[in-house]
Order: C-alpha cells, then structure tokens, then sequence
C-alpha cells in the first residue's frame, strides 16, 4: 500500500514530469516531426472510428505529418531542429475521440451485458 | 355449421379480450369479465398551461392514461432564420441530440431504449421540437433528458457534417415529393421572408453554415418566452417541479428576440417537372392565424370546399365539398388551409393530368367564389360536423403535443380548437366574410408540371 502510495505521488512529481519530457525528445518521432498521437495503430475499428469524426484539416495535417516522416525516414534524415515537434505542438488531437468511442462502446456492451436494472434507472414517477 | 359460428364468435371475442387483459378478473382467451367496477366513460382531460419559475410556459393536457408524450417546443423554425444562414433551422433539427460533455450519447439512448422511450426531432416553419413518448412512471428521467439535450454546448465538429450530410439527403428526397416542392415555393411567392423561408436546407445553404452559426441561432432564439414544455399524459404540478429541477442549471437568456410580423404578398411561381410529370397547381390567398377568432371558420371553409373524406374509394380532395364538382376522372382539387402563429393560407391544390389542370383550377376557384356570395343551410351544417370530426380526428397522441404547443406558444394559452364544438359557433355571413376577404388579395399561384399549365392571369 505504502509503495503504491510512493508510486502514486512519483507520477505526480517534478522528477517524473521532467523525465517524460526527457523520454518524448529522446523516442526520435518529435525529431521527424510528428506527434505521439500520429503513433497510434490505426488498424483496429475503434481507431478508424476515431480518425473519421477528426475535422477534416486535422486528418490533412496528419496525413501531411506522415508523407514528411516517410520521406525523412527514406533518407535517414531529421528535420532541422526548430521543425522538430515541441511539447507545445504535441497536442492529443486522436486521443480524446479514440477515448470517446472506446466509452461508446464500453457503454453500449455495458448496457447489453445488463443482468439487472441499475438502481439509479429505477427510480419512478408513481405518485400520479 | 353451429360449431363453426361458435368458433368464429369464440375467434371474434379473443382480439379485444387480449387488449383488455389488465381489466379482467381471470386471464381467458376466450372471455372476460370487466375486474371490479368500470367508469362509463373516460375522464375528462384536464388542460392546464402555466409560467414555471425559469420563465418557460408548461403546457399540459393530462387525459390520466398511461401513455405520455413530452416535447420542448422552442419557438425557433425555419421562419427565424437570417438571411446569411439559411437553412440553420433543418440542420439545428438534425443536430439536437448530441454527445453530452463529459458523457456519450449511446449512454442516452440506451438508456430510452431500455425504458421503451422513443427521442425524437422535429422542425416546423415556426418550432423547433425536441420529443420523447413514454410511459407515465418515466416522466422523471424524460424531462432532464429533453432539457439537457436542448442546451448541450457541446458540439463537435464531426456531429456537424454528419448531420449536414444527413440534412442534405432529407432535403433532397423531401423536395422529390411534388406537394413538398410547390408548398415550398407555394410559402416563398405568399411571405417571401419569414413564413416564406424554405423548411428545408439545400446544399448551398449547408454549405454555408458552421456551428457558429448554429450557436449563434439557438442563443438568440432559445430564450425563455420561446420555449414550451408541452405534456400530454402527465400531471402538471409534477411536470412543473421537474422543470423547474431541470431548468434551475440551464442559464436561460431572458432577452426578447425580436420577430417581424409575416405580411403576404402574393405572385407567381412556375416549377418546370417536364411534359411528363404530375402537374401540381396551388392557388391561395392569405387566411387566419391560428389565435385569430376566425380560426374556426376558416375549418369550416376548408370541409365546405372538401367536404368529408370518409366515403370509400372517394377522390383525394373529398366527397360532396364544393370542390368535387371541379374535379375530373384524372384531376383532383383539394383545399388547403394552413395557420400559423400570425398569418394563414386558403386555397386549393389541383393535382392530376396536365392537359386538365387547367379547366380544374377555374371551376375550383369559382367554387371558392360561390362561397363569397353565400352558402346555403345545409351545406353549412355538413361542413361543421365535417370541420369538427377532422378536429377530434387530429387530437391523436403524436398531433395533441403539436397542436398544443402550437397553440401554447402563440397565445400563451390553450388554443380555441381545443375546444372543438365552438365550430358550431360558425355563421354563414362569418364563412362569408373570411372567404370575400381572401379573394380581394393577391393570389399566391404555383405551377408544378409542364409548359400546358395555366398561368395566373389565364384564370
């Protein structure tokens, strides 16, 4: 109990913050100029799911994100550094709708799963 | 041949007996017997309309079944669109359940799918509804769903072009309907703006909005003194809690949005559908609002013109009105009268055979100027009875939210023809006058078809 408390308390720390954003310059996709949601496997329904409801200019940037980092990787090469990804232009902007759909569908199984009505559905109007 | 009577009267017992189940002492398929003492005849509905605390009108018409329906009528259809957005209306209807923050919408609708409540959304030229149908224990969760959705700020963008996409698809397959097509330009040619904006969004006009727009559209228009909370089945002081509980986190924006009142003009409109198509003719002049005092006439004038639609196998505009002798083996001419809060129509539409349309639309209209220069007794008391059975006839389930609301939301009260025997109320001399005050206006001419149609001055 003590450790998972340790445990807790060092995710929350300055040292834990400061070695993530240690961890995210070193993964080598901020130095091709990507962001960590463009690492996301896209195969499966839920991502696919996620990647129809972005707005439209979000999935042209991903896209030319992408064509950049394959043309960089053909050729062994970085982009210069004042093009490489900060943490500011990290932005989640798959994350949030993979969550969102993933909770449609949790939800949806949840309710089909349904062996017995949850109290807070039970409540009634029977006074009239 | 008694076994097989004795079978068929047995067979004949056991529809209504199933029906009837909750009422009867022992379950049989075959008889029953009613379970304790049974009122002769329902209750009457109790018909109340008040101010709930947030500023909103709660309109109820509890009949004490168990069958409920609520909607939240907001004063916000397609009449109320600007110039630079229209079509905000059509796409606001199509986009009115969405995610909730910090929630999802398959939470929602499973949830009315584990009660066996149905969600619906509807627009109008003048409202916008948000409706669900239910049983009457479901009334508490109904009402917070209905508002929480209603002013759900959350709006993401991919909700936005799936539902322009489906708005767009709407649009296309309603204007495939030639009555659709020539009352949309029917409504453009009499109100030009206002009543005469288009109810559905066209592509074009989709093309133009964002969910700017549609915020900017329900902010102004979703103001206190625009929404109705319309119940049928469910009590009033508890549909009057549950609002106020619903309502007491919403902020509500107090400010009137001023609307211009509708003024008719009148013209001419053609609609070219090709030598081959259906010819549709419209000719209307303006008629009543539906708070005016003449409301009930102009029902009246409308079952002079008709005449009852209950003959079998008789023609689409009725038997025996007025507009029967107008019609032809092909042709068919029905009267339309349509009421909104401020303004109306009265007129008649011809639909039928090109080459005929046109020996259709002058017998028709000289029907309606028959009715200028007087009606005779009888027809006049067949029109009532007529006029009242299409009132009772629309008092259904899904027509009483509408028909309330409608009349909660124009008049703050409950509108005349709830009360549907004033109808017998209704003079000659009132038919009279409605119909000679029509005709001295412009009429408001639609031509749906090919180039054999008439044009208005050919009449």
């Amino acid at each position: 109990m003590k450790l998972l408390e340790s445990l807790k308390s060092l995710r929350t720390s300055k040292t834990f913050a400061a070695f993530n954003a240690w961890h995210a310059n070193n993964m080598g996709y901020r130095k091709k100029g990507l962001r960590l949601d463009d690492l996301i496997p896209d195969e499966g329904p839920v991502v696919r799911e996620a990647l129809r409801r972005l707005p439209p200019h979000e999935f042209q940037e991903r896209n030319f994100r992408f064509k950049r980092a394959i043309y960089l990787s053909l050729t062994k090469a970085e982009l210069p550094k004042e093009e490489w990804t900060t943490a500011e232009t990290d932005i989640a902007y798959l994350r949030p709708y993979v969550d969102l759909v993933q909770a449609e569908i949790q939800t949806k199984e949840n309710f089909d799963t349904m062996a017995s009505i949850p109290a807070a559905l039970l409540q009634r109007n029977r006074s009239s | 041949m008694m076994r097989v009577h004795a079978l068929a009267a047995a067979c004949a017992r056991r529809a209504p007996a199933r029906g009837y189940s909750v009422l009867a002492d022992a379950p049989s398929p075959v008889t029953y017997t009613r379970k304790g003492p049974q009122p002769a005849a329902a209750p009457p509905a109790v018909k109340t309309v008040s101010k709930a605390a947030s500023g909103v009108t709660v309109a109820t018409y509890d009949h004490l079944g168990p069958q409920s329906s609520l909607a939240i009528v907001v004063n916000a259809g397609s009449r109320f669109e600007s110039a630079d957005a229209p079509g905000v209306a059509h796409l606001l209807k199509a986009s009115l359940v969405r995610t909730p923050e910090n929630d999802t919408v398959t939470r929602l609708i499973q949830e009315a799918e584990l009660r066996g409540n149905t969600l619906y959304s509807a627009v109008s030229r003048e409202h916008l509804v948000l409706a669900s149908d239910f049983l009457r224990d479901d009334l508490v969760d109904v009402v917070p769903t209905l508002v929480s959705q209603v002013f759900n700020r959350s709006f993401h963008p991919y909700e936005f072009l799936d539902a322009a996409a489906l708005t767009e698809q709407q649009t296309a397959v309603s204007l495939e309907d030639p009555a659709t097509h020539l009352f949309e330009k029917l409504h453009q040619v009499a109100f030009r703006t206002g009543l005469g904006n288009s109810l559905f969004a066209s592509h074009d006009a989709l093309h133009a909005l964002d969910r700017a727009k549609l915020q900017a559209f329900a902010d102004k228009h979703f103001t206190a003194d625009r929404i109705t909370v319309v119940g049928s089945g469910v009590s009033h002081t508890e549909l009057k809690a549950l609002v106020d509980a619903a309502f007491a986190d919403v902020k509500l924006s107090s400010a009137k949005a001023e609307t211009a009142r509708s003024r008719y003009f009148g013209g001419e409109a053609r609609i070219d559908a090709g030598p081959h198509s259906e010819a549709h003719y419209a000719v209307t002049f303006p008629g009543v609002a539906y708070g005016s005092p003449e409301y009930n006439t102009s029902l009246v004038v409308r079952a002079l013109l008709d005449g009852s639609k209950r003959v079998k196998w008789g023609s689409r505009g009725g038997a025996l009105g007025l507009l029967s002798a107008a019609a032809t083996e092909n042709t068919t001419s029905q009267a339309v009268s349509i009421s909104y809060s401020d303004a109306g129509l009265i007129g008649f539409h011809v639909a039928g055979k090109g080459g005929d349309v046109k020996q259709v639309v002058s017998k028709s209209l000289e029907s309606l100027r028959s009715l200028a220069s007087g009606v005779s007794a009888e027809a006049l008391a067949g029109a009532k009875k007529a006029a009242i059975i299409a009132a009772e006839e629309a008092a259904t389930r899904a027509g009483l939210v509408d028909s309330v609301g409608r009349g909660a939301a124009a008049t703050g009260a409950f509108h005349a023809s709830a009360d549907v025997l004033a109808i017998n109320n209704v003079t000659a001399s009132d038919v009279q006058k409605l119909v000679q005050g029509a005709l001295a206006a412009k009429p408001s001419v639609v031509a749906l078809g090919g180039a054999t149609l008439p044009y208005a001055d050919e009449l």
